[in-house]
């Protein structure tokens, strides 16, 4: 059966992005008490490859790298319906960049899925934002990739149309063969979890393995894999004038537009 | 670094109208270059002739690199990032810049993995730290913190910028040359097939370009509120945005909407009315000359960010600023 | 002892308040307009799993278990106390089937109870009396290869939403000459059945609550549940230890309703120039609030979890629905204190958390009723 692999990242929920601090000895991001959640964009890429389960009996293998106590984060994605999870997760790994990463990723996708007919990503994660990992984890895999994917289409499961969604313009691409897609959340509505599928998932294989377990090189993952680094982090600081007008309307209006003379606006 | 030169700039091109994008990146790599004693280069693919490619030495290269062909019209990932991965092993340029558009965003890792380089994303600055490594400012976690990314090692030094964080220069009768390089891309290269091209219409006044900006939150409460607010923007000249939630609620459409995942712009005058000021929108304004904020809750964190805060229902508000703008135009 | 939830609890209860957001919360404004119960929602209530939680896996229930149940109908009261009691009331039709039912009863009735294809009812309650139950005048007399039944049945949850309901009827004497009942399975298309009145009510609305008349109704005689006189025990049986739980996890799910909504509004108010819940006085309403809530959550787990084990449970049931439904509407009455004048505008949530708890507190038995059970527990045993 054909072969969909979703790479998953457990994010820090934003419903508690606002807990989020900077320790400001080390100038290390601080997230503790703040739940870990599926990234919403990959539950999208997920969707895709459960349709094509549904419709064409694909088999849905999720990978993903991660520290080892998001098993139940990710547990939440066998219980969508996929039907295995692989997690690289090693002390080695951490601190990776995005091109360490898709390494790492690329690396447990040769291993434990070669036969793959599709990788498909969520188009950014809404920490990193970045979208870089997807078109480097085609790279590694030397397959082609698709970003900003807004529509996936298919009338027998084995050739695609896809819609990239470029700023001023639509392509739709037509691919058959192994290739990466990277999905916005305007491809589909990712199916809610339900009680069946919750209880099915704790029967269903999630394993963890190391940076060894997949022979991957040590001078490629990690800190020591990541061409980039942070030299420092800041919580971005605004100076304004923060003058506060309260009344009526009508009085404000009038307060405001005199202001705004005075200034050189209007 | 020792034996790289040259601040490159990927200029992105649709249809064979070249993006502004582009044109702001080469101001910056000027300025950069210029501080370091080093060119500008100047990367352009599509089907072009060498007099259309000159124009990008007026806004501050001093070479263009020019693939053209009929084939590469349209952007195709693996073809692109072939020919870019080709010139510069053997050009060697300290730092290439790509747009974080949509389709820089799709390109520039690519390109980076081939070249076994770093690249950070949706830059919001760029700057020389006293070491003369390239300093890459990268909003994360919805704008919430800002990162100082580097890449001391590896070159070229890769960042994908925002639209609308640098200006472009003003057009200048200026020295260089066009290079062209021959292209025959193979049925390999082009992979996946484009089968469709469709245009998007672009609706609204250009955002980016606007010196006034009204721009509406989830405090506006419908669809039938919005109207004051384009009714605001005609009175001043400017453009009107939204916000993600407003956006969410189908009373603008995604296009303008300003944050750190939408636009980024930056007005003489920003008034927002109705928005609590989440980092993620700040970051798409915080370059506004001056900021007015009209929101009903004193606790909004927008009013830590304004120049002027109005503490009101946005809804009232507005009305009657209309009133007394349209008062002052009678008058003056 | 451990109060910690398992993942695969955790993971329901996330799961559960995502789709309480996602399919019920988009529909509270028309139910609370007007009355009516969303049919479309049965069908996306058993997709989810939350018909067949008390139910075996070989009737087409996942039976995870009334943990599990309590954890899920809190979620869905937080959102909607009205399909919270729907759902509720649904498996105290399941239950008594699945564990009194005959072979041939189980396989006819839970599959369409579990699948999403109809609500269960449960009902006793008569005009003529709840807490009295053995003033119940609704009778069932054998004839032939029927039971006959005559009587009228009130305030029963779902009745015009079901297709499957289990009642008690007056069979006879016992005895000591005391009257006996026996349960019965009855379909509204049997002869001589009709829907009554639909009641218009201050609270829960969208759960249909109505009338079931019998006017010489003819009963097949296999649908009788159980064993002839076994009427009460099943029907009590059913009330302790599905229906009080039930209430009570409503009562929480209202409690941290009011409790999100109060703390929200206090953050948001500004009076004397800061928010409210700078204010001591607002900050010891929040106190009792929470204590209220938590306390009602965790009388509730305790109870659910010893049905999960097969211990008996009927006094930590009684005293969960007890306390937390009256702790619901004392959380409500406080946050709307919170809220001030805005707690009586239709458009603030909390109001409608105040009506619900009401309600909440004689459904399932009054607190008097459990309060004459916990004393009577109380003499026996301290």
């Amino acid at each position: 059966m054909p072969e969909a692999v979703v790479c998953v990242k457990p994010i820090p929920d934003p419903k508690y992005w606002d807990r989020l601090s900077l320790d400001p000895k080390t100038g290390v991001l601080r997230r503790e008490g703040i739940p870990t959640v599926i990234n919403p964009l990959d539950k999208h890429a997920l969707e895709v490859a459960l349709q094509l389960k549904d419709n064409f009996g694909w088999e849905v293998t999720v990978v993903s790298m991660a520290p080892p106590e998001t098993t139940q984060t990710l547990r939440e994605a066998l219980a969508m319906g996929a039907d295995r999870v692989y997690l690289a997760s090693d002390r080695l790994m951490a601190g990776a960049d995005t091109l360490a990463t898709a390494y790492a990723l690329a690396g447990l996708i040769k291993k434990k899925a070669p036969d793959f007919q599709l990788v498909l990503c969520g188009n950014m994660s809404l920490d990193g934002s970045t979208s870089q990992v997807a078109p480097q984890i085609a790279h590694y895999l030397e397959v082609p990739h698709i970003t900003h994917v807004s529509k996936v289409e298919t009338q027998d499961g084995s050739t695609f149309q896809v819609t990239m969604d470029l700023k001023l313009a639509q392509l739709v691409l037509e691919h058959q063969g192994p290739t990466v897609l990277a999905v916005t959340k305007e491809v589909n509505i990712p199916r809610l979890v339900n009680i069946m599928g919750i209880l099915a998932a704790e029967k269903k294989p999630l394993e963890v393995l190391s940076a060894s377990d997949l022979n991957l090189d040590p001078s490629k993952i990690g800190q020591e894999g990541s061409p980039t680094r942070v030299r420092n982090l800041f919580m971005p600081e605004i100076k304004r004038r923060r003058e506060i007008l309260k009344g009526e309307p009508e009085e404000v209006a009038e307060e405001l537009v005199n202001r705004l003379h005075q200034v050189g606006m209007l | 670094m020792e034996g790289y030169k040259g601040f490159w700039v990927f200029t992105e091109q649709l249809q064979g109208r070249i993006s502004d994008v582009g044109l702001e990146l080469l101001a910056k790599a000027r300025e950069l270059a210029d501080s370091t004693n080093t060119y500008v280069g100047a990367l352009l693919l599509g089907n072009f002739t060498e007099d259309k490619a000159k124009e990008l030495l007026s806004y501050g290269a001093d070479r263009v690199f020019l693939f053209s062909h009929p084939e590469l019209e349209i952007y195709h990932s693996l073809a692109y990032s072939k020919l870019i991965c080709q010139l510069v092993e053997a050009e060697k340029p300290e730092a290439l810049f790509i747009g974080a558009t949509p389709l820089g965003a799709d390109l520039a890792p690519r390109v980076a993995a081939q070249l076994e380089t770093g690249l950070s994303a949706h830059c919001v600055d760029l700057r020389l730290g006293e070491d003369g490594i390239l300093e890459q400012i990268v909003p994360g976690f919805g704008g919430t913190m800002m990162a100082v990314i580097i890449c001391p090692e590896k070159r070229p030094q890769m960042a994908t910028v925002m639209p609308g964080v640098f200006s472009k220069l003003e057009p200048q009768n200026r020295q260089g040359e066009v290079i062209s390089i021959a292209v025959e891309p193979t049925e390999e290269d082009l992979r996946p097939k484009v089968v469709e091209f469709k245009a998007k219409e672009q609706k609204t006044v250009a955002l980016e370009g606007a010196s006034v900006v009204i721009c509406g939150g989830y405090g506006m409460g419908s669809k039938e509120n919005w109207q004051l607010l384009e009714e605001l923007a005609k009175l001043t000249g400017g453009a009107v945005g939204a916000t993600r939630p407003a956006v969410d609620e189908g009373w603008a459409p995604e296009e303008v909407m300003i944050g750190q995942s939408g636009k980024i712009v930056h007005p003489k005058l920003y008034i927002g009315a109705g928005i609590s000021g989440v980092m993620h929108h700040v970051v798409g304004i915080q370059d506004s000359e001056i900021i007015v904020v009209i929101n009903k809750d004193p606790n909004a964190p927008f009013f830590e960010v304004c120049d002027f805060g109005v503490i009101g229902d946005a809804t009232q508000v507005l009305p009657a600023l209309i009133e007394k703008l349209r008062e002052k135009q009678q008058v003056g | 002892m451990d109060f910690k939830l398992s993942e695969r609890e955790e993971l329901l209860r996330k799961s559960i308040a995502e789709f309480a957001q996602r399919e019920i919360a988009p529909l509270v404004e028309e139910m609370e307009k007007t009355g009516e119960f969303p049919r479309p929602l049965i069908k996306k209530m058993g997709d989810i799993g939350l018909l067949g939680l008390v139910t075996s896996p070989e009737y087409g229930g996942n039976g995870m278990g009334f943990l599990a149940r309590a954890i899920a109908i809190e979620e869905v009261s937080k959102v909607s106390a009205a399909i919270g009691i729907a759902l509720q009331v649904h498996h105290m039709a399941c239950w008594p089937i699945e564990t009194w039912g005959t072979d041939e009863q189980k396989k006819k009735y839970l599959p369409r109870l579990t699948n999403g294809s109809t609500l269960g009812v449960c009902s006793i309650t008569e005009p003529s009396g709840g807490s009295d139950v053995f003033g119940m005048q609704t009778t069932a007399r054998e004839e032939g290869d029927y039971w006959v039944i005559n009587g009228r049945k009130c305030f029963a949850t779902n009745s015009h939403a079901s297709d499957v309901m289990v009642i008690v009827a007056r069979t006879g004497e016992d005895e000591k000459g005391r009257p006996s009942f026996s349960a019965f399975i009855v379909e509204p298309s049997f002869e001589g059945f009709s829907l009554g009145r639909e009641e218009n009510k201050m609270g829960f609305r969208g759960a249909f609550t109505g009338e079931l008349v019998f006017q010489d109704c003819k009963v097949p005689k296999e649908n009788l549940l159980g064993k002839p006189g076994e009427g009460l025990k099943i029907g009590l049986a059913t009330v302790n230890r599905v229906g009080r739980p039930g209430m009570a996890s409503i009562g929480v799910g209202l409690c941290y309703a009011s409790l999100e909504e109060a703390s929200k509004f206090a953050k948001e108010r500004v009076l004397y120039g800061k928010p409210i819940s700078n204010l001591q006085a607002i900050q010891f309403l929040l106190a009792d609030i929470f204590a209220l809530a938590e306390a009602s959550r965790l009388l509730n787990y305790r109870a659910n979890w010893m049905m999960d084990q097969g211990l008996p449970c009927d006094t930590e049931m009684t005293m969960a629905k007890l306390v937390a439904t009256e702790s619901a509407f004392q959380c409500a009455r406080m946050a709307c204190d919170i809220h001030g004048g805005y707690s009586c505008i239709m458009e603030y949530p909390v109001q409608r958390h105040l009506r619900d708890a009401w309600v909440s507190i004689p459904s399932g038995g009054t607190s008097q009723v459990a309060k004459v059970v916990l004393g009577r527990h109380v003499v026996k045993n301290f």
